[in-house]
């Protein structure tokens, strides 16, 4: 049986259940917030689980597909009780929680993993670092606080800002801004402030186009973005254009940098993630980060790679490989 | 200079019998093309232009350049030194689903109940449902079928209901806020003219059209054609229409489509699962175009959508839709049909 932690109306993970459910491979969905919203208890020794007052056979369970956590902040629990904690005592639930799921995740530490919650979230930093020793072209990266460094910067060549951590969406009153990738031209950056909050910043790279790598367990299925056409999306495809959409299209790796990716998910000890990369003008390609845990969607449907399909396909048969745990 | 011309892989040409087509699977559009450039596209795709222009004893190298230059206007491609850099899109098509999508018909005299289909074809995890009432049902009852989805495998349901003037816009909101998978509501026979909707994702249409019975379906027009990825690969090897689909007519029988004539028992005396595996069920699911007479020579023939109830020549089960008044051997639209 094939272990499933996502969260509550995730598409993705919908969308690979349908096809367990067509080779008819049984599964268990768990939505983290199960422990907060639902009756579920779990025990360590010996390991057990019940949910909804079932018990769960989990010697059944040789893989576990880890989709995504379900975020405390969207549980009945945290919306019910919001109002009436204190944040600090928010907080300490919410860590609680964390620890608690990636306790749970123990339970099955011997299973196969696709993905993994420890692996979920990965530095920036670091990956660029890594990346860099394993001979992946890396654009030249800073992290600056003072508005005359970056002005010295600048004049090597243009630079661009983005977030150290994952970006996410900001909602203010009704709306939704999402954190990108901006350029800072000379304007820009005669507009800040002396001293700023320590930013990463990035030599810009003049591309040709973008690629967009969907990687499982040694298989590359890349996309080609060519945002160049408008202005729009020249930094940052998620700026979407609507009226003229990204063309996004299959792409042919050369051997030698699929060689050098493949190196650099081992060292990062990633089963899957999807790899962002730029082609430059200049014919190089930059590597920019791995994202463990992100939508496959986009990359699966406009090259119809139908990944939904492979991923139940490779759970499936590391599932039935796996040697029945010790009881 | 960058030598080769290539077309995005989601740009498709295809040939017809007189011109051809690029469809543009990714914006929904496309473009009629001369059956040259068809050529020069397809069999000289990994050709650098020099190349290109030698094909055709370089008697045509300002005509070929203008065509590309077009063409990328359109951006419907690009010029590159690496054409292998970029592979063609597969052209499968797979889906978990036995059943895909299932149209239930109900006039003021049908017996049938939604209460036993529902389940029946959850079990079966269709996903989409289109709900067609050729006359105007009470708001009690709609709400009362919609409730029938709670909890079922369903994603999406479509509602096609006659006009009646408690059916205000805001009414109809309403119900696509209550109920999540409720996608669209199309109101028919509006004594205005026709009103397009959009909310979110979702929509609502008035239109003064009357569908009061199955015989309103089976329309060829470029208006109906789409040009996306799912359509088209499922078309490569699917009827367009027909594929995995399953229909319950008025009178309660079981068919390929409400409008066919052949029945395959009525839902009060036969489960659907026991149809839909069927050999002789899923026989026309495998018709595509290119066994369709006159479509197969068509430039369309993979974004139009097909009919196998409503065809050309009734004693030719392969003759082409009845309801199309386009000529691909002419590349012509005679004048077009009004239902
Ligand atoms: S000939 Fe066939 S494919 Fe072409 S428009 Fe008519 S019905 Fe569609």
């Amino acid at each position: 049986m094939i272990l499933i932690l996502s969260m509550h109306g995730d598409l993705s993970t919908d969308l690979v259940i349908d096809w367990l459910r067509r080779y008819n491979h049984s599964f268990l969905r768990l939505d983290l917030t199960t422990f907060l919203d639902k009756s579920a208890t779990f025990s360590l020794f010996p390991p057990a689980l019940s949910i909804d007052e079932q018990a769960i056979d989990i010697h059944e369970i040789q893989a576990v597909w880890y989709r995504r956590t379900g975020a405390f902040s969207e549980s009945q629990y945290f919306k019910k009780h919001q109002e009436s904690l204190l944040p600090q005592t928010v907080r300490q639930l919410y860590l609680e929680y964390e620890t608690l799921t990636e306790g749970f995740a123990t339970l099955f530490h011997d299973r196969y993993w696709l993905n993994h919650p420890q692996k979920a979230s990965v530095n920036k930093l670091e990956v660029l670092n890594i990346a860099q020793q394993c001979d992946l072209p890396v654009p030249k990266t800073y992290v600056v606080n003072t508005q005359s460094q970056l002005a010295t910067l600048s004049k090597n060549h243009p630079l661009i800002c983005k977030s150290i951590y994952e970006p996410d969406f900001l909602d203010v009153a009704d709306k939704s801004y999402m954190m990108y990738t901006a350029e800072l031209t000379p304007e820009v950056i005669q507009s800040f402030p002396q001293r700023f909050y320590p930013s990463l910043v990035q030599q810009k790279i003049d591309k040709a186009y973008e690629l967009r790598i969907f990687y499982l367990e040694g298989q590359f299925y890349p996309m080609a973005i060519f945002s160049q056409q408008t202005t729009q999306t020249q930094l940052d495809f998620r700026q979407y254009n609507r009226n003229n959409p990204n063309r996004n299209v299959p792409y042919h790796l050369p051997q030698k940098l699929t060689a050098k990716l493949q190196l650099l998910m081992q060292r990062l000890d990633l089963n899957c993630g999807s790899i962002d990369i730029i082609k430059g003008m200049d014919d190089q390609y930059y590597f920019l980060e791995v994202n463990p845990v992100g939508q496959f969607g986009m990359t699966s449907k406009p090259c119809n790679y139908d990944l939904y399909q492979l991923i139940a396909q490779h759970l499936i048969t590391k599932d039935s490989l796996y040697e029945k745990a010790p009881y | 200079m960058k030598n080769y011309f290539v077309l995005f892989a989601c740009c498709i040409p295809v040939k017809g019998h007189s011109r051809s087509t690029i469809c543009d699977l990714q914006r929904n559009t496309f473009e009629l093309i001369p059956n040259i450039l068809y050529e020069i596209l397809t069999e000289h795709a990994h050709q650098s232009m020099q190349e290109i222009f030698a094909v055709y004893d370089n008697q045509y190298n300002e005509e070929i350049q203008e065509y590309m230059e077009f063409l990328v206007s359109k951006e419907y491609g690009f010029y590159s030194n690496s054409p292998l850099h970029f592979p063609k899109i597969s052209l499968d098509w797979q889906t978990p689903f036995s059943i895909t999508n299932a149209l239930i018909d109900f006039d003021e005299q049908s017996t049938h109940q939604l209460s036993t289909i529902v389940p029946q074809l959850s079990a079966l995890y269709c996903p989409t449902i289109e709900l067609r009432f050729f006359y105007t049902p009470t708001l009690t009852a709609l709400t009362e079928n919609l409730e029938l989805f709670e909890d079922t495998a369903f994603r999406c349901i479509q509602l096609i209901i006659g006009y009646h003037h408690d059916f205000s816009a805001e009414r109809l909101v309403k119900l696509l806020q209550k109920y999540p998978r409720l996608q669209n509501i199309t109101v028919h026979s509006t004594p205005v003219s026709s009103i397009n909707l959009k909310i979110r994702s979702k929509g609502i249409v008035f239109t003064n059209q009357k569908i009061t019975s199955e015989a309103c379906c089976g329309n060829i027009s470029p208006y109906y054609f789409t040009a996306n990825i799912s359509t088209f690969t499922e078309a490569q090897h699917f009827n367009s229409c027909l594929n995995r689909k399953i229909g319950i007519d008025k009178r309660g029988y079981i068919k390929n489509c409400p409008s066919m004539n052949k029945n395959f028992g009525h839902i009060d005396d036969i489960p659907l699962k026991q149809v839909v595996e069927n050999v002789h069920f899923q026989k026309l699911w495998k018709v595509n175009k290119d066994q369709v007479l006159d479509c197969q020579d068509c430039e369309f023939r993979y974004i139009c959508y097909d009919c196998r109830a409503y065809v050309a020549n009734p004693n030719n089960e392969l003759s082409k839709p009845a309801k199309c008044q386009y000529n691909p051997y002419e590349a012509r639209w005679e004048d077009q049909v009004t239902t």
